[in-house]
């Protein structure tokens, strides 16, 4: 069965995940597969979870850091610059703590200044991107072009870790609540 | 109301205080004192997993940890030096 059969048989299909080695050609089907469904009439956004993303070089249009861009009817495409996101979400998380109390204090600012050399923090940057744009709802069909087969596995496993992780921060957190009410 | 009634009231209010406070001390106080002291360590342990690695215990990249830093700055002061003031028997064999 060929790719066009399979979206033929699975109309409804939602998420495309295009995954494996380094130079199988994830990008050019990603592209390929966007702009066919594209001019079946879905709207489709392609988005490049690569740090070496080439959507760019595809699409011949510098896409990169530039958020969702139109490249033809019903398609658009995406190339996240994760550090520049990185600086934005910096930004904003002291925006915020400047709203609530007027100032940032120093160590709060070394802190979250010196956050975007941790490790993980682009990955984070470009998985919170991910799933931003999936929580949208503004496409029919998603399709995602993956870094080489290890390192997207270890970013998909992220959502794992995270949520085993959220589940500790709630239960930790409702604890003390029921303690000496 | 003569100045002598005001007076035994006053004195009847203290004693109803001083018996409450009694029977608080004696029976509640320790449980109390526990319980607080419990929701203190759990507070702690809260902290500790959202904004770990403000200590140098790295447990998850701090990218989604920042959006918790807004509601948690009136408390990092009093975190930090709870726990780094922290000892336990492993210290004191150390040293």
């Amino acid at each position: 069965m060929n790719i066009r059969e399979y979206f033929e048989i699975h109309p409804n299909i939602k998420y495309i995940i295009f995954g494996g080695k380094g130079g199988l050609g994830k990008t050019t089907l990603s592209a390929a597969t966007s702009y066919w469904l594209s001019k079946r009439g879905k709207k489709v956004v392609v988005f490049s979870t690569d740090p070496q993303a080439s959507l760019t070089d595809i699409f011949e249009r510098n896409i990169f850091g530039k958020g969702e861009v139109e490249i033809a009817p019903n398609l658009y495409a995406l190339e996240i610059d994760a550090d520049k996101r990185i600086e934005e979400y910096q930004e904003s998380i002291k925006r915020k703590i400047v709203e609530m109390y007027g100032e940032v204090p120093l160590e709060i600012e070394e802190y979250i200044t010196s956050a975007s050399a941790e490790p993980a923090m682009a990955e984070s940057a470009t998985f919170d991107a991910m799933v931003e744009l999936m929580t949208s709802g503004k496409y029919d069909v998603y399709i995602f072009d993956m870094m080489p087969h290890g390192h997207a596995i270890r970013f998909l496993g992220m959502s794992q870790i995270l949520d085993a992780w959220v589940d500790k921060v709630v239960e930790t957190r409702k604890k003390p609540r029921s303690t000496a009410k | 109301m003569k100045e002598s009634e005001k007076g035994r009231e006053r004195r009847e209010r203290e004693v109803i205080k001083a018996a409450k406070s009694l029977v608080y001390g004696m029976a509640a106080h320790g449980m109390v004192s526990y319980a607080l002291k419990t929701r203190m360590h759990l507070e702690n342990l809260f902290m500790l997993i959202t904004l770990g690695d403000m200590l140098g215990l790295p447990i998850l990249p701090p990218y989604y940890t920042l959006r918790l830093i807004p509601y948690a700055v009136p408390h990092i002061k009093t975190w930090k030096r709870t726990l780094l003031r922290e000892r336990d028997v492993t210290d004191l064999i150390v040293g």
